[in-house]
């Protein structure tokens, strides 16, 4: 499942319906339903893909319009090398990467390595380049 | 000719008969100006095509009778009711208006409120007449673990939620106690466990807040979910009853025996294992089943019940296992599951229903998992009592910890989704509640009262919608053989019916149905209807005390009915309510002392409030409070109130000094409550997350939503729109289905397309040319925003069609174009963009209709079509046409002509009606009058009696095939009168001649 990300109009203007350019090879959302991305005030799940032909679409537009965002949707894939990582690896990859540290629960004990994997990937941004590396033999 | 009716004599009897033979008439004119609109609306049918003549109409059923901004949406986020606006705005009242609520999701649910009444049961059930917020979206999610949290958005398990449906909703988190955060999306429930994710608004960040996830716990645990029981059981699927019996027919008569304790109404009772149910009890020893048994009438029989005992051997049921538990057994290759009602022994327990099949000495069942074992963990330091463990798989809801009965084991409330071992556990002590509430003065709500005229038996119901009432029924029953059955008298009610079709009626508001399936009684300890009321526990000049189950901050300016059984209109009005306080720990009495454990009588009571006892039912007003756990009541309680017992303070309802309850009602009578009741749970389907399909599936060819509504009805033509909606996807559907039925769509172009080439280069390349289309350009306009100040954004649609709707209804006809300076738009203040001057000829020749600035107005500027033909560049000649096209195929008068016998009498008067219809045609200015009539439209039917088309003359041997094969042809030919598009004036000054 493609990375979703809730996305809607800044401003109420009017509702969008936004055709994929012709050369579009992106995710879709929805690719066996729809040829058009719609879009309004209200938070529509789309890919990253999407949200780029959005934003240049609005660029066109004869008023001035933006996008907000919520969160992202299903951002932790199955297959994320991050989760094979222990707390103690997370760790050491929040040094390298300046992040916040996640490890302990504001409610007490240890985050959850999903919770804290969540955490990197939406709050932090991170990406990792698409795949994660760390030096062998390190925890 | 044909004769239809024959009267007086009968053939061959002396007298006068008559007989009458068929007339014609002139084709009927149609509804000229008639207009289908689809689009996702706040309120109305969803799905189905409703016709309104009047904003005042409209309002009734798609929006709010008192406002009609209240249908318009503040985000912008749908066009739909801003275009009916424009519609009305500029019909004047033309036209008529045909509206399709689309329906998106099919997920989209209707309020509704089931009604109890003062004796506790479910009687009514009032639901909103169609699906959305407008009825009452109020929901909530109560006290979930937060599985995950993000910095905006957090993860809890609520099966059945749906996409956007608490957007509004407020979060209170048990991490931050107090403050509330609103949220802007969340997903449907998703996977196994029903998880559901919700997003908060930017302004918070919920980590920073102290929201989090659960916490992982050290060390390994280990979890079975269906553990063997120690040692082994019996259970037979027969039990001997006590005694001998005697059967006589269906009677059973017992000797030794102890029905009434040992049996219940509706058990088996076998005799060898021939079963009959257990209809009667009677006594110890009479019984009756539903039947006799096959062997006849036999005495001193053993004979045997369903058995629901187990018997264990080694067992240690009073310890292992808990009353409410669960135990299997595995019977035929599955897995049998029953409740355990009660434990006897350690070796004998009773299940609430017997297993399907006996179970042998020495057979191993299963319990229920509910402990977790752990390796190296540390449960009894790092998890408290009330904790949750988070189901490792992620496939069933967070389990409640409620013992902890060492560092390596834990007990929880439930079983988990299935087995883990050697998992890490997650435990989450903080949760969330989420609330969507209904904002004060909206949504439905219902008041339920005595009945008007019938107030001793009936119940009357007024609807109110947006704080207003919309709705009266005066007389309702829960009768379904009284004539005023609240089923069918809700539906039947005139205000309540927004549109009839095909002999049913489409409600506007509410649709009611009654719950009670008993017999319907009103007396006073019996009474039935659906009115919120209890008994006085007791009453002072200006207060009734009463911990009746009802919202009490809704009751203030409602009425109470202080004598219902009697004084019907007697009823005074609350002004403030009170509702009852759970108090803290448990209460005894002992006279008029009450001792209490673990109470705060100091701060939870004071000195004049009244005490209620669930054991007696009855109120004692508190004279002295002692300490925390003692207080003085004023009059001890009839009896005692025993241990253990939560006491309340009872609620009251206070009327204001001047009144004098006391002489009104007494302790113990009863009241009634009347008061407004929010209807719940309305939802609009998911908006957000649109597709075409959403909209094109009513202009599928197939599915003819817009014909199949309005065919017969002599419409003519009917133009099409989907306001708001500038799709490709959209606007082609709406395009094709327009030219198959003869139609036409407005299409909308996309606000980004700013000049002439480029709308040019979209028509022609994506869009596609088309005759049945009209487009304008720009396809919005902005006017004054309904809201306050600034302007709106809104789609041009409603008020261009609204103005050739008028246009249309003036001339009897769409000769007339609405276009030039007479085709204002008077509501629109600005456009997003202008075609200028030059690129007129580029916009004209493609068939875009202009929208621009003329003095201080603005109009449309252009009558032309995005035609494929050169027969139909100008929109008013296909208008026409369609027009002709569908009065032919639909209109009375030449339907009439079918099944006639095909003779040239019958031809000839088919031709008549078409010349009469032309000649009206003619003098509208519809044909060109720069010809004659005979000229501007040539009529004749193929088996004409004229010399050259004559079948009689015998040049024309097809015709008469045709005429036998059941075809009567007619050609109708006209030449339209075109419409100055271009002034064209040859000038210059004649000095070397004529020009």
């Amino acid at each position: 499942m493609p990375r979703i990300r809730q996305t809607a109009l800044a401003r109420p203007v009017e509702p969008l319906q936004i055709p994929y350019p012709k050369e579009f090879k992106g995710d879709r959302r929805h690719p066996e339903l729809s040829e058009e991305i719609f879009i309004s005030t209200e938070m529509a799940d789309l890919t990253l893909d999407e949200i780029e032909v959005v934003d240049d679409f609005l660029k066109k537009l004869p008023y001035s319009q933006s996008l907000i965002f919520g969160t992202d949707l299903s951002v932790i894939q199955e297959d994320d090398p991050l989760l094979k990582l222990s707390s103690d690896q997370i760790d050491k990859l929040e040094r390298q990467e300046g992040f916040a540290p996640s490890r302990i629960s504001p409610n007490g004990g240890e985050r959850t390595v999903f919770e804290r994997v969540l955490q990197i990937r939406v709050d932090g941004n991170y990406d990792g380049n698409g795949m994660l590396s760390l030096p062998a033999g390190e925890t | 000719m044909v004769v239809v009716r024959r009267y007086g004599a009968p053939p061959g009897a002396p007298g006068v008969s008559v007989e009458e033979r068929p007339t014609f008439n002139i084709l009927a004119d149609p509804r000229y100006g008639s207009v289908w609109f689809g689009g996702i609306m706040r309120r109305g049918p969803m799905g189905t095509p409703i016709p309104v003549t009047s904003r005042k109409q409209y309002l009734e059923v798609f929006g709010d009778p008192k406002s009609s901004n209240w249908a318009l949406y503040p985000d912008a986020s749908q066009q739909t009711p801003d275009a009916v606006e424009g519609f009305w705005q500029n019909g004047s009242g033309a036209g008529l208006l045909w509206l399709t609520r689309i329906e998106v999701d099919g997920k989209a649910k209707r309020a509704k409120k089931v009604f109890k009444n003062s004796l506790g049961a479910d009687v009514l059930e009032i639901e909103a007449a169609n699906e959305g917020r407008w009825g009452g979206q109020e929901s909530e999610i109560t006290e979930t673990p937060v599985l995950v949290a993000s910095a905006r958005s957090f993860t809890i398990i609520a099966p059945d939620t749906l996409a956007n449906e608490y957007v509004g909703a407020e979060v209170e988190f048990e991490a931050v106690p107090g403050k509330r955060f609103t949220i802007i999306a969340n997903t449907q429930a998703i996977g196994l466990a029903g998880e559901a994710v919700f997003t908060c608004g930017a302004q918070w960040n919920l980590l920073q807040e102290g929201v989090s996830g659960p916490s992982v716990l050290t060390g390994l645990a280990t979890y079975d979910r269906y553990p063997n029981i120690t040692g082994t059981i019996t259970f037979p699927l027969l039990q001997p009853i006590v005694g001998t019996i005697t059967v006589n027919d269906n009677v059973l008569t017992g000797s030794g025996t102890s029905f009434v304790t040992e049996l219940n109404i509706g058990d088996s009772i076998y005799l060898g294992t021939e079963g009959r149910v257990v209809i009667s009890i009677t006594s110890d020893t009479t019984l009756t089943v539903d039947d006799s048994y096959t062997g006849g009438n036999v005495a001193g029989q053993t004979m045997f019940r369903d058995n629901k005992i187990v018997t264990g051997v080694g067992t240690a049921f009073d310890t292992d296992l808990s009353v409410g538990n669960m135990i299997y057994a595995t019977i035929g290759g599955m897995r049998q599951g029953r409740t355990i009602a009660e434990i006897t022994s350690a070796t004998s327990l009773a299940l609430t229903s017997g297993f399907t099949a006996a179970l042998s000495a020495g057979t191993q069942v299963e319990q229920a998992g509910l402990t977790i074992t752990g390796t190296t963990t540390a449960f009894t330091t790092q998890v408290q009592i009330g904790d949750y463990v988070v189901d490792p798989f992620r496939a069933g809801e967070a389990i409640k910890v409620i013992s902890i009965p060492s560092a390596t084991s834990l007990i929880v409330e439930k079983p988990f989704s299935g087995d883990f071992t050697g998992v890490r556990l997650a435990k989450q002590s903080k949760r969330a509640s989420v609330k969507l509430l209904q904002p004060a003065g909206e949504g439905l709500a219902v008041e339920i009262a005595l009945g008007e005229s019938r107030p001793e038996t009936h119940f009357s119901l007024r609807i109110f919608f947006n704080n207003s009432q919309v709705l009266y029924i005066p007389d309702a029953s829960l009768d379904p053989n009284d004539s005023l059955f609240v089923d069918t008298v809700v539906s039947d009610t005139l205000g309540n019916v927004g549109y009839r079709s095909s002999g049913e009626n489409i409600l506007a508001w509410i649709s009611a149905k009654s719950l009670w399936t008993s017999t319907y009684t009103t007396a006073e300890d019996s009474d039935v209807r659906p009115i919120v009321g209890s008994k006085a526990l007791a009453v002072t000049q200006t207060r009734l005390y009463t911990v009746a189950d009802i919202d009490y901050d809704k009751t203030i300016s409602s009425s109470i009915f202080l004598s219902p059984y009697d004084q019907y209109r007697n009823t005074i009005r609350i002004k403030e309510a009170y509702a009852p306080v759970d108090l803290e720990g448990s209460i005894a009495s002992i006279g008029t002392t009450v001792n209490g454990v673990s109470t705060t009588f100091l701060s939870s009571v004071t000195i004049g409030d009244y005490l209620y006892s669930p054991h007696s039912e009855e109120a004692r007003k508190i004279v002295r409070i002692v300490s925390d756990t003692e207080l003085l009541l004023e009059i001890a309680f009839t009896s005692n109130v025993p241990a253990q017992t939560k006491a309340r303070k009872a609620g009251y309802l206070y009327v204001g000094v001047g009144n004098n309850l006391t002489v009104a009602i007494q302790t113990g009578n009863s009241f009634f409550v009347s008061y407004p009741m929010n209807l719940k749970g309305g939802y609009d389907g998911n908006t957000a997350n649109m597709i075409p399909y959403y909209w094109t599936k009513y202009v599928d060819v197939d599915d003819n939503h817009v014909e199949n509504a309005t065919y017969g009805r002599n419409l003519g033509l009917v133009r099409l729109a989907f306001p708001g909606i500038s799709s490709i996807t959209v606007n082609k559907a709406g395009a094709a289905y327009a030219e198959a039925r003869s139609y036409e769509f407005r299409c909308e172009l996309p606000v980004y397309l700013t000049t002439a080439a480029s709308i040019e280069s979209y028509i022609k390349q994506e869009l596609g040319r088309n005759d049945f289309i009209s487009v304008a350009a720009p396809s919005y306009i902005y006017i004054a925003s309904p809201f306050g100040a600034g302007k709106r954004m809104v789609s041009a649609v409603g008020d261009i069609m609204g103005g050739e709707s008028l246009f249309a209804v003036n001339n009897s006809g769409y000769h007339v174009l609405f276009a030039g300076r007479a085709a204002r738009l008077p509501r629109a203040i600005g456009l997003p963009f202008e075609i200028g001057r030059s690129d007129e000829v580029i916009a004209n020749t493609s068939g875009v209709q202009m929208l621009k600035y003329s003095e201080g107005n603005i109009i449309v500027w252009g009558g032309r079509a995005p035609s494929l033909t050169s027969a139909y560049v100008f929109l008013h000649i296909r208008r026409c046409q369609s027009n002709y096209n569908r009065i032919f195929i639909e209109v009375d008068n030449l339907q009439e002509l079918v099944f006639r016998p095909n003779q040239p009498e019958l031809a000839a008067q088919f031709r008549m009606v078409l010349k009469g219809f032309a000649r009206r045609e003619y003098k509208k200015g519809v044909f060109s009058q720069y010809l004659t009539f005979d000229e501007a439209v040539r009529i004749n039917t193929g088996q004409d009696v004229d010399a050259n088309s004559s079948v009689s003359g015998g040049q024309n041997g097809d015709q008469l095939v045709e005429v036998i094969n059941g075809v009567l042809t007619a050609n109708f030919v006209w030449t339209p009168s075109g419409i100055v598009e271009r002034l064209v004036i040859n000038t210059g000054p004649s000095i070397l001649g004529q020009m």
